[in-house]
């Protein structure tokens, strides 16, 4: 097997040799530096997992880059479009370039080139009327799709997205008890939110005033009230050992922590909340510019692979709770949906809804609180597996004793066919030619072409439009009100009508019709596969 | 590969056209006809507009939304009680006062626009004309379609009694208990939302709840006559049914065995009657066929009176072992007939099962007879 592989992989190497061959000198060297140092590893998760052991920020970035080129190869492999394989390609090479760049500086003229060189591509790929989005203003500078721009805007982001991340390791904090001080100073400021709506904007106020002004001006006019490092810590405080969570998961992954920066003024000050928020910015300030772009960029994609797990998820909502997949259970969901919504809009003047939200997310958070919840999860899987017990025990039974009954009418249609009859040689003998859905007349494209109509010989080879079906109470019936449907198609001035038929010199034909039904519309597939 | 083929040469049907042209009529039109529907031009798009705005069409919800807001606040402004002078009052009558105007405004002004356009526009052809008035037709049949009236089954004069008594019973206990002024508003909201989509999807959704339709059909209900238990029961309903019918035994088809065994001669003068039965079922989710029933409609098993009227009665089976007065089962079992298929509100839809049909039921069917003439002597003996 790794035979084989390796030797797809020469195959693919001679192909870019051909092509690229400097490039090629560059993946080379990134494999060659893998393969010395950690020949297992494949994914950045692991790369960075495996920097506790001590080695330069170098080493890591060429791990990193160079498991990203290998995982390139393996993508593009099986796809044969020229193309895509040198758009991926130059992708790689340019990302890597960026990262290597201290190193050979020589690339960068070239980087350059390959930039022009796809964003021309892409603009003579793609339509030049793009779809637009809405924009808050009318007049907007159209801009094209650029590699440039948007490698550019990638690194300035993963760079400045620390700030968020920061945020929402904070919060992940605050949600599981690892900062439990911080948690309960949150159910109260949520508590005197619920009481008083309007401390929505009071409370914004205050954070900037005290979270960002005050902070800054004691940066910058420190107020000299130096602490000296205590060797040791004695007693502990009650809140962190009964309500603790556990202790952060996040890592610090350099040792390299400088004692001597612990002692700035301006990070003493900081109250117990902050302080991991702080540890961890810190511990990144201390990783290079470009290990800390690589840190982002794999938290980035965590992020986005949360979205999209979220969005289909969402969609998976979309489309089949609130598209009514099964009818049955989407219905009791909007009776009971609606039943809340006017018990909850009766009462709603009745109830102390400050009280009711506040106790609510005191409840849920300690509800929550991962000790409590290690115990509680244990007795609600009994309760589960009895309660499936119990349902197992009532489905199969025959008679569905439910509230729900689904009889809605089906739609009901007519759909129409026409037997054509050619005119013979002898006069009055018609020769059947087919069932068509075209009347043939002779304004008839087909016809004007000198050709046969489209259509079958037998009735039972006529199908219903897609996703209808034929009732299974009506058969083909003749239509015998001819002049009707025939001043319907303005065709009753050129032709002539005889019994059920409909006559030109050449061609008669008669209308049969027949009622088709659908109960409802298939569910839309979801927009991804 | 064979089944893509079929897929691929698959020949379907196509629909009706659902708008076609009625290029006849137009061209028997007279000429002053012509001329007097296009002068109605400007009525019919009024109308057609109305029409939009009562059946929530051709705009946002938001549109109508903030329509159906401006006439409350309108309303309140128009049966306010000015008595009261407060600020708070003074406020909201201001505020109804200006939305009673932005109501008018908006009218008279689609109104100048209309003119406008219309004395800028070309003259509308005479297409243009008969696709409108059909538009209107085809929107007038929604507004009776939806409507509550027509979802009412209204067949006797006891019904319309039953309903004009129900709802001045629900008229009366509404207006205790809410002010006549919140009552018309509550009212004109009703109005104004009935026919837009949301409720209509709504109220079809409640529909499916066998909790509402119980509720609803509470007076079917007590409608409903006390079940057939006894044979007894059963044939004197199926003799004011049926014509009597009075027969020697010569003229049936009785095999001489069986004659024997319920002691009929052929000599002798019989009284035949044929009972019928019908066992009903119900189509339950898509999950099939089931005689669990709704408790407002007929039973499992039921009959038809003189009146064609439903009565539930026992299974066929039951009734057996209840002969009196000489009856005497004339065919040696029940017969059963085959399924005939109906829809939700039992009306004959045919004789196979197809999406329209919800309910079916079928004949059980056996004769008894009654001896006359040798009645007597029979006992006797």
């Amino acid at each position: 097997m790794s035979s084989h592989t390796s030797t797809k992989k020469s195959v693919v190497k001679t192909y870019f040799a051909k092509k690229y061959d400097k490039v090629l000198d560059s993946i080379q060297a990134v494999e060659e530096s893998i393969s010395g140092t950690q020949p297992s590893s494949t994914t950045t998760r692991s790369t960075t997992a495996a920097t506790v052991t001590p080695i330069s920020s170098r080493a890591l970035l060429q791990k990193v880059a160079g498991s990203l080129v290998n995982a390139s190869i393996e993508r593009i492999r099986p796809e044969r479009d020229d193309t895509l394989l040198e758009f991926s390609e130059s992708l790689t090479d340019q990302f890597e370039s960026k990262v290597m760049s201290s190193t050979f500086s020589t690339k960068s003229g070239r980087d350059h080139f390959i930039d022009i060189f796809l964003d021309k591509l892409i603009a003579r790929i793609t339509p030049e009327n793009l779809p637009e989005r809405e924009h808050f203003v009318h007049e907007r500078t159209a801009q094209p799709v650029s590699i440039t721009i948007l490698t550019k805007n990638l690194k300035s982001l993963t760079g400045q997205m620390d700030g968020i991340f920061e945020v929402q390791d904070s919060i992940v904090r605050l949600l599981t008890w690892r900062n439990p001080s911080g948690t309960i100073t949150m159910l109260i400021l949520f508590t005197i939110l619920c009481y008083n709506p309007m401390y929505l904007i009071l409370l914004p106020l205050f954070h900037v005033m005290y979270g960002s002004m005050a902070r800054g001006y004691m940066y910058r006019h420190p107020l000299r009230k130096t602490i000296y490092p205590a060797r040791r810590e004695f007693g502990k405080s009650l809140i962190n050992t009964v309500a603790s969570g556990g202790p952060s998961m996040a890592q610090q992954p350099l040792t390299t922590v400088d004692t001597a920066e612990s002692l700035d003024p301006s990070l003493t000050e900081e109250n117990d909340e902050d302080r991991n928020s702080i540890d961890d910015r810190k511990s990144l300030n201390d990783l290079s510019g470009s290990t800390k772009i690589i840190v982002n960029l794999r938290d980035l994609q965590d992020m986005t692979t949360g979205i999209l797990s979220f969005h289909k998820s969402m969609e998976k909502f979309n489309l089949e709770v609130a598209g009514f997949k099964d009818e049955y259970h989407s219905t009791r969901l909007f009776l009971k949906l609606g039943l809340i919504f006017i018990i909850l809009w009766s009462l709603s003047t009745h109830i102390n809804w400050g009280f009711l939200m506040s106790s609510l997310a005191w409840s849920l958070m300690i509800r929550f609180h991962p000790k409590l919840r290690n115990k509680l999860s244990k007795r609600s899987n009994k309760d589960e597996t009895l309660a499936e017990k119990d349902l197992n025990s009532h489905i199969g039974l025959a008679p569905p004793i439910n509230s729900i009954i689904l009889d809605e009418k089906p739609e009901v249609r007519f759909i129409e066919i026409f037997e054509l009859y050619q005119r013979g040689v002898i006069p009055r003998y018609w020769r059947f030619l087919k069932f068509s859905n075209k009347v043939f007349e002779p304004a008839d494209q087909l016809r004007k072409a000198q050709q046969q109509p489209l259509g079958v010989l037998d009735i039972t080879e006529v199908l219903p439009p897609l996703r209808w079906e034929f009732d299974e109470n009506s058969n083909w019936e003749i239509d015998h009100d001819v002049s009707k449907w025939a001043s319907q198609r303005g065709l009753e001035t050129e032709m002539e009508i005889e019994g059920d038929f409909l006559i030109d010199p050449l061609f008669k034909r008669r209308r049969l019709i027949r009622k088709v039904v659908k109960y409802a519309n298939p569910i839309p597939l979801p927009a991804h596969d | 590969m064979s089944q893509t083929d079929k897929k691929l040469n698959a020949f379907h049907a196509k629909f009706i056209p659902s708008h076609p042209e009625q290029t006849s009529l137009r061209k028997r039109l007279s000429p002053t006809m012509t001329i007097s529907l296009s002068k109605m031009y400007p009525v019919l798009l009024l109308l057609d507009n109305c029409l939009n705005n009562i059946l929530w069409l051709n705009n946002t919800h938001y549109h109508y939304f903030n329509n159906v807001i401006l006439l409350i606040l309108s309303l309140n402004f128009l049966i306010a009680d000015r008595t009261s002078q407060s600020l708070y009052s003074i406020l909201i009558l201001w505020v109804g006062l200006l939305s009673t105007e932005l109501l008018i405004m908006s009218i008279v002004y689609y109104c100048i626009t209309l003119s406008n356009d219309l004395e800028t526009d070309e003259p509308p052809t005479l297409e243009d004309i008969f696709n409108l008035i059909d538009a209107i037709t085809h929107k007038l049949h929604i507004l009776k379609e939806e409507s509550i009236v027509s979802k009412l089954q209204i067949d006797s004069k006891l019904s319309i009694i039953i309903i004009v008594g129900v709802t001045s019973i629900i008229q009366w206990a509404l207006m205790s208990c809410i002010a006549v002024k919140r009552y018309v508003i509550s009212y004109l909201i009703f109005c104004s939302i009935y026919h837009s989509d949301w409720v209509q999807a709504t109220l079809r959704l409640l529909w499916r709840s066998g909790y509402i339709r119980n509720v609803i059909h509470l007076v079917d209900r007590f409608k409903k006559k006390r079940p057939i238990k006894s044979l007894k029961d059963l044939i004197s309903i199926q003799e004011i049914k049926s014509n009597e019918s009075r027969l020697k035994v010569s003229d049936l088809e009785i095999m001489e065995s069986y004659m024997d065994i319920i002691h009929l001669e052929q000599t002798d003068s019989v009284k035949v009657l044929e009972l019928t039965i019908w066992e009903n079922q119900r189509k339950w989710n898509g999950k099939g066929w089931f005689t669990k029933l709704f408790s407002y409609e007929r039973g499992p098993f039921s009959i038809f009176d003189a009146g064609q009227t439903v009565l539930d009665c026992k299974a066929p089976l039951k009734f057996e072992d209840g002969l009196f007065d000489g009856w005497t089962w004339l065919d040696k079992k029940w017969e059963i007939n085959d399924w005939v298929y109906f829809d939700s509100c039992w009306n004959l839809v045919g004789s196979k099962d197809s999406l329209q049909c919800y309910t079916r039921s079928r004949k059980w069917v056996r004769r008894i007879l009654q001896l006359e003439s040798n009645n007597e002597s029979k006992k006797n003996v």
